[in-house]
């Protein structure tokens, strides 16, 4: 933005001088105005550039000492004229203007209701889970009775961590995929959940191993999700931070304003039971945009540092707000987690019950009715949708359109998704459809109309829009990264497998979903989020 | 039946002609954005690619390409002496810059997009679209009487040492375009420097040598001129006593400022309507 302007000026200045220029030369036939004219103009210029460098250096210097940058320097900045605006209701915590990014805005937003689901089949999958050995050791058999809170698997490498049934009911299907691992958990859900109610430990008083031990136990565990590797953590882990981001920049993401609602009890003893877990800080994101206002369980929650984040997407995305918080530094681990895992874990200290039960956006313009559904972990896919598809060309997508994952109706949804977003599938021709975009399309590039204005909202679909091609230098990664990190480099030093390049660049503060605006934007459409994911692989069995 | 009909039941096969099955998808999906869907990743893309991003680019050329090729015939007829002010005689000047300009950009590409084309069989991958910023940069950095024969010489090095031999499009470590000049500057340097090459159209630059007129000049145009009732190309044309062809720089070299100003003046210099390469304004 602030690029932009001073290019604007730029071209504007020098356009004005030109027409001056030009009208003195043809008025009169001697051009010494016009060569004294440039050379006053280059010897400002030059004092100018002088200056700007000086007063550049002093801010370098008085950063050493920890002076602010806007208390040295000379010239009023243009970002001292367009500062960003500070929404009113920010009463405590850290302010982040992030300019990088890009808001893709679709149609089919999901209508503020909730209504109650009628989902019968859930699943839990051991594939939801980085890391997790293909075969786990299972605990219960197809047609067992389980209670919503009842062990269902575990991982052999790690038996103390328990993966729990989300819902209660009959265990229908132990599905296998190849070379018999273990693909799918089908439950068939009761009318009415019987939970299975433990004691749990006053968070107050107890040592952080009960607490650890008791969330292990009992399903809580896998909620967490470590950094770097996006990974089920160890349970020796201490964290140096973690991490809740409350607000969702993804196309369509759902409002956790209405997530919480209800459930501010449960998500402040979730942020309790948190802070006993790292030796640093429990810090909460929050939406610092000004369009909404965050729902007082977020911005009057007590015990945690908060960070007002405003900006295009991915400003939402936790893991921005790790790098501009606290980055992950050297093998430090950090933890994150979403609104409903902390409220979940909240409910567990407070009732003793394991309640998995998830708020989910069905969104996308192929809906023929976007709302909030309240639905379990893991819900079907067909359940939710049942009678309202519009169409048959459809792509399910089970999260948002730029991370999520690609799914049937027989599908069901992920571990940690609360989106489901339907669009119809590009597959068809398009005449001259590179040269002359005549559908609407989003893009930051400013060559494709804006049809529509500012806040048209796009009817996106699948269409890859051109053809795979190797990397070019055009700095479209860049513009969308609000993170101090060279994408491009990085992707190429994964592609060439070159680790300790891997390392020096970054990766470990990156997983896909940071970098899926990228791969949005990316012109050669290249595969950033799968090349990332290799990559931090390739990292991960070196350590 | 439509278009995509037609062009679908034309697609030669890939197994037994590759390099026409690679200059039929080049063609097929200029004409046609291509029905592929995202598979894993991001469900939705970007509108731009590399064809767009590309043409883009050489959009903004033209206004380059527009003056670039004015200019040449400025030049031309400055030498000769005649036609001094820069919209005199608007129509000559134009058809000569477009005489000298067309064949350079055309076989610029002929030769570029062969190579590219060829590679693009070899390695059995589409065509990419890098060539179409290179090819339009190319002519822009050429003298406009550059003989055609050395230009594709430049070209192919260029090509193929600077981006093919890396892999192409994306990977190439020089840029295409300047190591072609460099081929040239190194090979040929009497056709891209000195005070002989920036002016067309002569056989040399020297007082009274004749006009180098084809039947481009006297043919085509003359009549069509003729017909329209406008000044045609004057075949006895020479070039005007005491004109050098020198740029500004070599004008500099010589005599300073003072020299420099005795032949241009400043509002030439920042317009740029002085002698140089078809682009260099």
């Amino acid at each position: 933005m602030n690029n932009k302007m001073n290019k604007l000026n730029l071209t504007l200045s020098l356009a004005f001088i030109a027409q001056i220029t030009f009208a003195q030369s043809s008025s009169s036939e001697s051009s010494g105005y016009l060569f004294y004219g440039v050379v006053a103009l280059c010897a400002v210029l030059i004092i100018w550039a002088m200056l700007s460098i000086a007063s550049n250096l002093m801010k370098i210097e008085g950063a050493k000492h920890g002076i602010k940058e806007e208390k040295m320097g000379f010239f009023p900045t243009l970002k001292d004229f367009i500062k960003p605006i500070k929404p009113a209701f920010i009463n405590e915590g850290s302010f982040h203007h992030l300019t990088k990014g890009y808001d893709i805005k679709l149609a089919g937003e999901a209508k503020p209701i909730v209504e109650n689901a009628s989902v019968s089949r859930f699943a839990i999958r051991p594939t939801d889970f980085h890391g997790m050995s293909p075969i786990p050791k299972m605990e219960v058999e197809a047609g067992a009775d389980v209670k919503a809170g009842d062990v269902l698997f575990y991982d052999k490498k790690r038996p103390e961590i328990m993966y729990c049934a989300p819902v209660s009911g009959e265990v229908v299907e132990i599905r296998r995929g190849e070379k018999r691992s273990i693909a799918e958990v089908t439950i068939l859900a009761d009318k009415e959940l019987r939970y299975k109610t433990v004691q749990a430990p006053d968070v107050n008083k107890a040592e952080r191993s009960e607490v650890v031990s008791f969330m292990a136990a009992n399903g809580l565990w896998p909620l967490i999700n470590e950094r770097p590797f996006d990974v089920v953590p160890d349970m020796a882990t201490i964290p140096a931070n973690i991490f809740i981001t409350t607000f969702d920049t993804a196309p369509l993401a759902p409002d956790n304003n209405l997530v919480v609602a209800g459930k501010e009890a449960a998500f402040q003893k979730g942020l309790d039971v948190l802070s006993k877990l790292t030796s640093g800080m429990v810090h909460l994101g929050l939406d610092g945009r000004g369009k909404t206002v965050p729902s007082s369980a977020f911005s009057d929650a007590v015990g945690v540092g908060k960070h007002w984040f405003s900006g295009p997407h991915p400003a939402g995305n936790v893991g921005i707000q790790i790098h501009h918080v606290a980055p992950i530094k050297g093998h430090d681990k950090v933890w994150t987690l979403t609104v409903q895992e902390v409220i979940t874990i909240g409910q567990m200290f407070l009732t003793g019950q394991y309640h998995a039960d998830r708020l989910v956006a069905l969104t996308g313009a192929e809906l023929k009715d976007p709302k909030y559904v309240r639905t379990y972990q893991g819900a079907s896919l067909g359940d939710l949708l049942i009678n309202n598809l519009t169409g048959d060309n459809n792509r399910i997508v089970a999260g948002d359109v730029l991370s999520g994952t690609q799914a049937t109706a027989e599908g069901f949804l992920s571990f940690r998704s609360d989106q489901i977003t339907v669009l119809k599938e590009g597959n068809d021709y398009e005449l001259f459809g590179w040269l002359l975009p005549l559908a609407p399309r989003p893009s930051i590039s400013g060559t494709i109309p804006a049809y529509g204005g500012k806040d048209f909202k796009f009817e996106a679909n699948t269409n890859t829009h051109g053809e795979k091609r190797a990397f070019v230098v055009s700095g479209q990664y860049e513009q969308v990264l609000p993170m101090d990190i060279y994408p491009q480099h990085l992707m190429k030093a994964i592609i060439s497998n070159n680790i300790e390049k891997m390392e020096g660049l970054g990766i470990t503060e990156l997983t896909e979903e940071d970098v899926a605006l990228c791969e949005f934007a990316c012109t050669s459409k290249n595969p950033l989020q799968s090349l990332l994911r290799q990559g931090l692989d390739t990292l991960k069995e070196q350590l | 039946m439509g278009l995509i009909d037609f062009l679908k039941s034309v697609e030669p096969d890939k197994k037994n002609s590759p390099l026409l099955h690679t200059a039929y998808d080049a063609f097929f999906t200029f004409a046609y954005a291509p029905n592929t869907v995202t598979k894993a990743g991001t469900h939705i893309k970007d509108g731009m690619d590399l064809k767009r991003l590309m043409v883009i680019v050489v959009l903004a050329m033209q206004l380059c390409y527009l003056f670039g090729t004015y200019n040449i015939g400025h030049q031309h007829f400055v030498a000769a002496g005649e036609y001094l002010g820069f919209i005199e005689g608007f129509h000559l000047k134009l058809a000569h810059g477009l005489i000298k300009m067309l064949p350079i950009f055309v076989v610029s590409h002929i030769v570029g997009l062969g190579i590219e084309f060829i590679y693009a069989a070899k390695k059995g991958h589409a065509v990419e679209e890098g060539y179409l910023v290179t090819g339009a940069l190319i002519p822009l950095i050429m003298p406009p009487d550059i003989p055609l024969w050395i230009m594709s010489l430049s070209i192919i090095f260029a090509v193929i040492i600077g981006k093919e031999a890396f892999g192409g499009t994306g990977m190439n470590i020089w840029n295409i375009a300047l190591l072609a000049r460099v081929f040239i500057f190194f090979a040929y340097p009497l056709t891209i420097s000195g005070d002989q090459c920036w002016i067309s159209g002569f056989e040399k630059i020297s007082d009274g040598a004749a006009a180098n007129y084809g039947w481009w000049h006297t043919g085509l145009f003359n009549s069509l001129f003729e017909w329209m009732g406008l000044t045609t190309f004057d075949t006895t044309t020479t070039v005007v006593n005491g004109f050098s062809g020198a740029t500004p720089l070599a004008l500099a070299y010589e005599g300073g400022w003072e020299k420099v100003t005795s032949v241009f003046s400043e509002s030439q210099m920042i317009w740029g309507a002085i002698p140089g390469s078809i682009g260099r304004q």
